[in-house]
């Protein structure tokens, strides 16, 4: 009886995932193929531009914002390199080309290197919401959360052996919080919190939002902000630091405007 | 006399003589200055001589008279220190001398009569040269003279209150700062009616800032003592050509019976002169004054992908507010930014007053991306010094940065040398979906176990009232027994035991449904039960019927009432089936 309800919802958990899964399966259009065919002649601006129109006509996974964040860092934009390689980031987490490409832009910006975490506790924290995408984290939360009421209903019903049922009922229960917990994380810290990239070379943090404001400090390209407000062409950031000030929009390039994922 | 006054007197002689003794005693020093060297005609230059180290009986130099150099205006301080116990005295004699002729002259030594001896000063040189486009002094400039002493100079009477602006330089370069100079004067005899207003001169497109005010001093002209003010402002020309400074005016009233009354200067104006083409630089800043450089390097060793600061510190004269960040440039793998900027501008005191200047400070950062040796270049900056008019440069030293390869497995660190990976042409995705939790129907399927464990919750509760209830579990379990136990009933078996059979089922079920032992239920009794629990009258008489007929089978064998045995059974599992829906 057990088992039958365990593989069950073992089953309908799988569903789930695959659910997560389903890709648009379609092939690349011309646009991408053309822009792919400048990037190898070495027209890297203008291939970024046939990305960008891609990006415009509905194509946003993580392959058109990877190719586009290759072509504006062979064409010394940065900052919005960055922006695309961690939008890219954000939808395939564990493409080890996108990884390699968005450290060796963010080893090249002024900021230099990344503040260390609080703990270690932190770092893996953090690591482990980096890793896998809000969809897998859900469905696994789905997965274990079947299959942790599917064992406590064989207790109460008394199949199985109590102790037995008991225990995966626990495992399973915990196990549900930790992954519902990594994707609470992991949806506020990437799909919740808008985050920007300066893409100027040089931008004052101001007091308010307009020129005449005080500059309190200057924000680098390349520098990873969170945007907490916009108003007016000007948008309130927050860097790594916890300062906050007001730069042009148009010193900005939008991390992830939207909640879009894929897998990889 | 009493004694006391006796001891009095002679501490008053110990110190009058202490004080007659102490000028002889002390070491004087007597110097003189012009504060320009040369002055166009129609322009003043100030004699300062300074007595210092004598205490009494200092009297004021004599002055020669020099052709075309008149003194215009006399004025005197002193000052008064103690220092270590001992009083330190500095008094200060300044003349202005207005330059009337083109030439060089030359200032004689001066004599400075202190206690009973003289000191002389050494001579002075002022070169006169002729004015460019400038006008001559106003006339109703007041003439100053020393105390009471008569000038060779026609003085024009001087009013009892009056105000004079004057510049340095009448034809500075451009963004040379010229000194406007606005002196305010009040006869001790005169008594004013409340404020003196006083508004300031117009200085439009000139870059103007407020200098320090001069302390206030007693001046006498012509014998009467004046309280004079003095203002100064810095004047900066933006760009070449003429420019007015206009006339500053103060309004002031007598007395309650006679009206306000205005007095104004005369306007100033200046010719700017543009920077000389003949050797500028073509990186040239556009900086004007008198510049140095100094960088400091924040770390002299790191490691690949750490950030190295430097700061380029600019100190010097002359408006740094309009400086531009000069480029660094480096030798080696690395990349410079300009990460930030501090200025303390402001006026300065130097020698002969303030200047416009302060420092600058730039801060860059340099990003090695490869280990190696970085070479930080000399940074030179070009600006034009109107002291000597001739184009000059500030550079700072070169520096050297070791870079030392990143921490093993690094990642935020790459070196130069690797390549960046190359695009994506399958593998990723090409569009995006949204994620799993923002579809309603991932978050219905997460509600279903709920279902499941609801209904595990009511069995769960059924399962123990049915162990501590016999009677409900008898009565609830009623009719699936019942229905067992006629489903093993053979009707091809002996007729007497299959009503017999038959007759047990139905009386146990009407016993468990109704409360009872099955061998106290009679036909009789069954119908009265059934119609007690709410069951339909015909149903009952239906199953007293039954009951009748299956006992006469069983007990009476060939009675002719006794049903079909396999006719019996379906009457009976079609009985338990019509009680089942109305019994309570």
């Amino acid at each position: 009886m057990i088992r039958r309800i365990l593989l069950t919802c073992a089953l309908l958990g799988a569903c789930v995932a695959c659910g997560a899964y389903a890709q648009s399966g379609q092939d690349s259009p011309d646009l991408l193929a053309g822009a792919n065919a400048l990037y190898r002649e070495g027209q890297f601006e203008l291939a970024a531009e046939r990305y960008l129109e891609a990006l415009m006509t509905g194509l946003d996974g993580p392959r058109v914002h990877y190719n586009l964040a290759n072509a504006l860092h062979r064409s010394g934009e940065a900052g919005a390199a960055i922006a695309h390689y961690q939008a890219a980031l954000t939808m395939a987490p564990r493409n080890e080309d996108i990884r390699a490409n968005l450290s060796r832009a963010l080893a090249e910006r002024p900021a230099g290197r990344p503040a260390p975490p609080a703990s270690w506790l932190h770092a893996v924290g953090a690591r482990i919401v980096a890793t896998f995408t809000l969809s897998e984290f859900a469905a696994a939360a789905a997965i274990c959360w079947w299959g942790a009421l599917a064992a406590y209903v064989a207790r109460l019903i008394g199949a199985g052996r109590r102790r037995t049922v008991t225990r995966v009922a626990i495992v399973l229960g915990v196990l549900t919080l930790a992954s519902a917990s990594f994707a609470a994380a992991r949806w506020w810290a990437w799909h919740e919190i808008d985050r920007a990239v300066v893409s100027a070379e040089s931008v004052q943090l101001r007091t308010g939002p307009g020129e005449s404001f005080e500059a309190a400090l200057s924000v680098q390209e390349g520098w990873m902000l969170r945007v907490l407000r916009q108003d007016l062409g000007w948008a309130q950031v927050m860097g790594e630091g916890g300062a906050t000030g007001w730069v042009p929009e148009s010193s900005l390039v939008m991390v992830r405007p939207d909640v879009a994922e894929t897998d990889s | 006399m009493s004694a006391l006054r006796q001891r009095a007197a002679v501490a008053a002689v110990v110190v009058l003589g202490v004080l007659l003794v102490a000028p002889a005693a002390a070491q004087v020093d007597v110097q003189a200055s012009l504060n320009r060297e040369t002055v166009e005609v129609g322009e003043t230059v100030e004699l300062t001589v300074v007595v210092t180290g004598a205490v009494l009986g200092i009297d004021a130099p004599r002055i020669p008279q020099i052709d075309s150099l008149p003194v215009t205006s006399t004025a005197s301080s002193t000052n008064i220190e103690f220092v270590g116990g001992d009083m330190q005295r500095t008094t200060v004699f300044s003349y202005e001398l207005r330059a009337g002729r083109e030439g060089t002259y030359t200032i004689p030594p001066l004599s400075v009569p202190v206690g009973d001896d003289t000191y002389t000063t050494p001579a002075l040189s002022l070169r006169v040269h002729s004015a460019t486009g400038t006008s001559p002094p106003p006339p109703s400039q007041p003439q100053f003279d020393i105390d009471d002493e008569p000038t060779d100079q026609p003085t024009e009477p001087v009013r009892e209150i009056d105000a004079v602006t004057e510049v340095d330089d009448r034809t500075p370069w451009v963004g040379e700062q010229v000194t406007l100079t606005l002196k305010f004067l009040q006869a001790h005899t005169l008594r004013l009616m409340g404020n003196v207003e006083y508004e300031p001169p117009s200085t439009e497109g000139l870059v103007a800032e407020p200098l320090p005010d001069e302390a206030q001093r007693t001046q006498v002209i012509d014998g009467v003592r004046y309280e004079v003010a003095t203002r100064k402002t810095s004047l900066i020309a933006p760009a070449p050509g003429e420019y007015t400074i206009g006339p500053a005016t103060i309004t002031f009233r007598r007395s309650f019976m006679q009206g306000s009354e205005t007095l104004e200067t005369e306007p100033i104006t200046l010719n700017v002169r543009p920077l000389p083409r003949a050797g500028r630089p073509a990186d040239f800043s556009g900086a004007v004054g008198s510049i140095q450089l100094e960088t400091s390097l924040s770390a002299t060793e790191v490691q690949v992908g750490e950030a190295v600061p430097l700061r380029l510190e600019m100190t010097g004269t002359g408006d740094l507010r309009q400086i531009e960040p000069p480029e660094v440039s480096v030798e080696g793998d690395a990349r410079v930014y300009q990460s930030g900027e501090d200025r303390e501008i402001g006026p300065q005191p130097t020698a002969d007053g303030y200047q416009i200047g302060g420092r600058v400070a730039f801060d860059y950062l340099i990003m090695p991306r490869s280990p190696g040796e970085l070479r930080i270049k000399p940074i030179v900056m070009h600006y034009f010094e109107p002291e000597v008019e001739r184009y000059q440069s500030a550079r700072t030293s070169a520096a050297t940065v070791s870079v030392l390869p990143g921490e093993a497995g690094e990642t935020t660190a790459p070196s130069a040398g690797e390549e960046l990976r190359y695009i994506s042409e399958s593998g990723l995705a090409v569009r995006s979906s949204a994620p799993v939790t923002s579809h309603a129907w991932f978050w219905a399927l997460q509600a279903l176990p709920l279902l499941g464990l609801g209904w595990a919750l009511r069995e769960r509760s059924e399962r123990l009232r049915r162990e501590r209830d016999p009677r409900y579990r008898r009565r609830v379990e009623a009719a699936r027994k019942a229905r067992r136990a006629l489903g093993a009933v053979d009707p091809a078996s002996e007729a007497a035991d299959v009503y017999h059979r038959v007759d047990e089922v139905i009386a146990e079920y009407i016993a468990a449904r109704t409360g009872g032992a099955a061998a106290a239920i009679s036909p009789e009794t069954a119908y009265e039960r059934l119609i007690e629990e709410g069951a339909d009258p015909e149903r009952a008489g239906h199953a007293r019927d039954l009951l009748r007929r299956v006992r006469a089978g069983a007990y009476a064998p060939g009675a002719s009432e006794a049903p079909d045995p396999a006719e019996a059974i379906a009457q009976a599992r079609a009985l338990v089936d019509a009680l089942e829906g109305e019994l309570r």
